[in-house]
This record gives C-alpha cells, sequence and structure tokens, in this order.
C-alpha cells in the first residue's frame, strides 16, 4: 500500500490513521475511495449508465458549488475522462451538423462585411470526407486539447499560488465543466459560443471548491490564458455583432 | 530543494509520459503543417493578436518553433519562439528521464519546495515570461 499524500510505501502492519513519512490522512483516502453521493457518473454501475449521466449533467448545470465540492480530486480519472469524450463527442456532432447547414449563411455573413472567406481548393466530396475523419477524431482531438489547456492552466494556478491539490484535480475539474456543457453545440449559431462560456464559469467555480482557494484566483487562472488570445474571441463576437447588424440594414433598406 | 525517491503507485496515471506523447505529436503535427499550401486549409493560419494589435502574442512563431524542433534545429527553435522551445525541451527531457526510470524499474523521482524556494520559482517563472514576450516585441 502506498500513501496518497507522498507516494511513499506504507511499512507492513502499520494501522495508524495518518502516513508516517507524510502524515496524510487515511480516513479522508477511505472517504473518496467510497465515492462521494455527490457525483452519479462514477456510481453509474449502480444507478444506471443513462439515469447517471443525466443526474450528473442535471447536477453539475444546476448545482456547480456542491457538485464541486464532492468532487473526488485523485480517484477515478478514467470516469471523468470517459463522461468528457462521450458528452464532447455528442456535442460536436450537433456543431458539424450545423455548421454544415449554416455553411451558405456563415459566407454570406462573412461576404457582407467584407471579408473574403478563404478559398477551398478541395472537392466537394473531399470536403465531405474530411468532415467525417474531423467527426471520427473527434475524441483524439479532444483529449490532445485537454491535456494541453489543464496543462497550461494547472501552471497559471501554480504561479498565483492557488495549486493545492495535483494536477489529476485541475483535469477532473474540466471534464466535467466541458463535458457537461458540450450539448449546448447542438443549439444553432450560438450554442458553441454558450458552451463555452458557461464552461469557463463552470472551471472557475469548480477550481475554486476543488482547490479550495478564492474565486478570483480561481478566474485568473482560466481567464489569463485566454487573455492572451481573447482578441480572437473579442472578434468572433464583434462578427456576430457586425453580421447582425448588416443583415438588419438591409432588411431595413429593403 | 528537496529531491526524494518515491516508490511509484502503479494506478498513477504517467503525467510526464503523457506530456512527452503530446509533445513529440504537436512537433510531427507542426512539421506537416508548415508544409501545407496555405489553399488548402480551412481556416488561414493567421494570429488574430498580430492582425489587430500589430504586436505578436506570446505564442507567435510557436508553430514554427515546433517544425524547427522537428528538423532538430534547436537554435532556430529558440529564436522564433523561447517560451515554447524550452517548455517543449523540458517536457521531453522529463518524460525521457521518467521513461528511462521506468525502464530500468528505478524509483519514482519527486521534488519539493520550501514556500520561499516556491514563491522564489513563481516569480522568476513570471518574470521569464514576461521577458520572452518583450523579445518578441522588440525583434519584431
Amino acid at each position: 500500500m502506498y500513501c496518497p499524500g507522498c507516494g511513499k510505501e506504507i511499512p507492513e502492519g502499520y494501522s495508524g490513521p495518518n502516513c508516517p513519512s507524510c502524515g496524510a490522512s487515511f480516513v479522508q483516502r477511505q472517504a473518496i475511495e467510497t465515492g462521494p453521493a455527490g457525483i452519479p457518473w462514477e456510481d453509474r454501475s449502480r444507478l444506471g449508465f443513462l439515469n447517471a449521466l443525466l443526474a450528473t449533467l442535471r447536477l453539475c448545470l444546476s448545482d456547480p458549488t456542491r457538485f464541486f465540492s464532492d468532487l473526488p480530486k485523485r480517484e477515478n480519472l478514467g470516469s471523468a475522462i470517459q463522461y468528457l469524450l462521450l458528452l464532447t463527442w455528442l456535442g460536436a456532432l450537433g456543431g458539424i451538423l450545423w455548421s454544415w447547414v449554416l455553411k451558405p449563411f456563415q459566407l454570406a455573413f462573412l461576404k457582407s462585411l467584407g471579408m473574403n472567406a478563404p478559398e477551398q481548393s478541395w472537392a466537394g466530396g473531399m470536403e465531405g470526407l474530411f468532415t467525417v475523419v474531423v467527426a471520427v477524431m473527434i475524441p483524439i482531438l479532444v483529449l490532445i486539447t485537454t491535456f494541453i489547456w489543464t496543462g497550461i492552466v494547472h501552471v497559471f494556478l501554480w504561479i498565483l499560488g492557488g495549486a493545492k491539490e495535483g494536477y489529476e484535480a485541475t483535469l477532473r475539474v474540466y471534464a466535467y465543466s466541458r463535458g457537461s456543457t458540450a450539448l449546448f453545440e447542438w443549439i444553432p449559431v450560438c450554442g458553441g459560443l454558450v458552451a463555452f462560456i458557461w464552461s469557463l464559469i463552470l472551471q472557475i467555480i469548480g477550481l475554486s471548491r476543488v482547490h479550495e482557494i478564492g474565486g478570483g484566483k480561481a478566474a485568473l487562472a482560466v481567464l489569463l490564458p485566454l487573455a492572451l488570445c481573447c482578441v480572437i474571441i473579442a472578434a468572433i463576437v464583434l462578427a456576430f455583432l457586425g453580421a447582425i447588424m448588416a443583415l438588419l440594414g438591409i432588411s431595413a433598406s429593403a | 530543494m528537496k529531491l526524494e525517491r518515491v516508490t511509484r503507485d502503479p494506478q498513477a496515471v504517467p503525467f510526464p509520459l503523457v506530456f512527452g506523447a503530446l509533445a513529440i505529436l504537436c512537433t510531427v503535427a507542426a512539421a506537416i503543417l508548415v508544409r501545407i499550401p496555405g489553399a488548402w486549409l480551412l481556416t488561414p493560419l493567421r494570429c488574430p493578436f498580430l492582425a489587430l494589435t500589430g504586436l505578436p502574442c506570446p505564442t507567435c512563431g510557436g508553430t514554427r518553433a515546433f517544425a524547427a524542433l522537428a528538423g532538430g534545429n534547436l537554435w532556430r527553435a529558440l529564436l522564433l519562439n523561447p517560451l515554447v522551445t524550452v517548455t517543449v525541451v523540458g517536457i521531453l527531457a522529463a518524460a525521457a528521464g521518467s521513461l528511462w526510470r521506468r525502464l530500468t524499474r528505478r524509483f519514482a523521482l519527486r521534488f519539493s519546495l520550501n514556500r520561499r524556494e516556491e514563491f522564489a520559482l513563481r516569480g522568476a517563472l513570471a518574470t521569464a515570461a514576461a521577458l520572452h514576450w518583450t523579445f518578441l516585441i522588440l525583434r519584431r
């Protein structure tokens, strides 16, 4: 048996409540291992797959403070990753569908703004094939971006003095935040933006609960990396606003 | 600073190896990406921060730095983006060390810092990041 805190081997026959090397509590570890009642997804063998999924979604979106307070900090990382991959894949399928349906309108929006969309030299069939490949590869892409993003956030959290728990805790918060909001991508036009902003809010709440730090520090850790590329988001929002205004202008003059 | 040998938890996720694999994947992807003609790309490879402000963002040149690393040109990678280069080389070194210790069945290593050292390291990292960005802006 190994200590959850320092990783050192616990001498055989030792029965104390704390690690003899670092003093970490085993009682708390046992409580974590039994699984808190608040994360239904991690108890899906008992609750059933669909019930556990829906209950987790409901709890994470409606009461995130309680949800993340109950979140185990180290155990069941695989469960959290499965939740993330399943829901982001389902959500991304919605995003792909809407981008196909709305593509002519998006191009018209860009043209109305005086922006030239990049010319595609691919044939229609190739583009369809590429979309299918992307749809199949989504879980891999999500996994890659998840590790990169959570790595960056955890480094910022550490620089700000807020990384009270390990990297796994940050990863778990992201997995549940991003997974729970992914299905919003099925909302046409603004679904992706809604999912993105809601996920950021959940990440801030989650990090503050799991690392037991203030909301300001958690917000800084999430928003500072984004601040460097916030121009991208601002540009997207401005493009949307401009497109809507252009459309209104067209309808007013018509 | 304290360097300890700890027994590896077989259940623990080998994060240094995961990040090492990611660094290799990104390096290979960047090497392929910079060779793709611009007309084939779904979105143009332009930095919006640079386009709107005229200033490079801290990761500007990162893709080309990855590609330079893939070609083994460390100096060029450092000139293109020091932050990305140092981070990737650091991750690869940590992953190689972790892999070697696993293959030779050695104990895992754990660094621990006291509060003062941790505070100093945080400050040093923040300063290095600021200097890096200044370098990118001045070099432009």
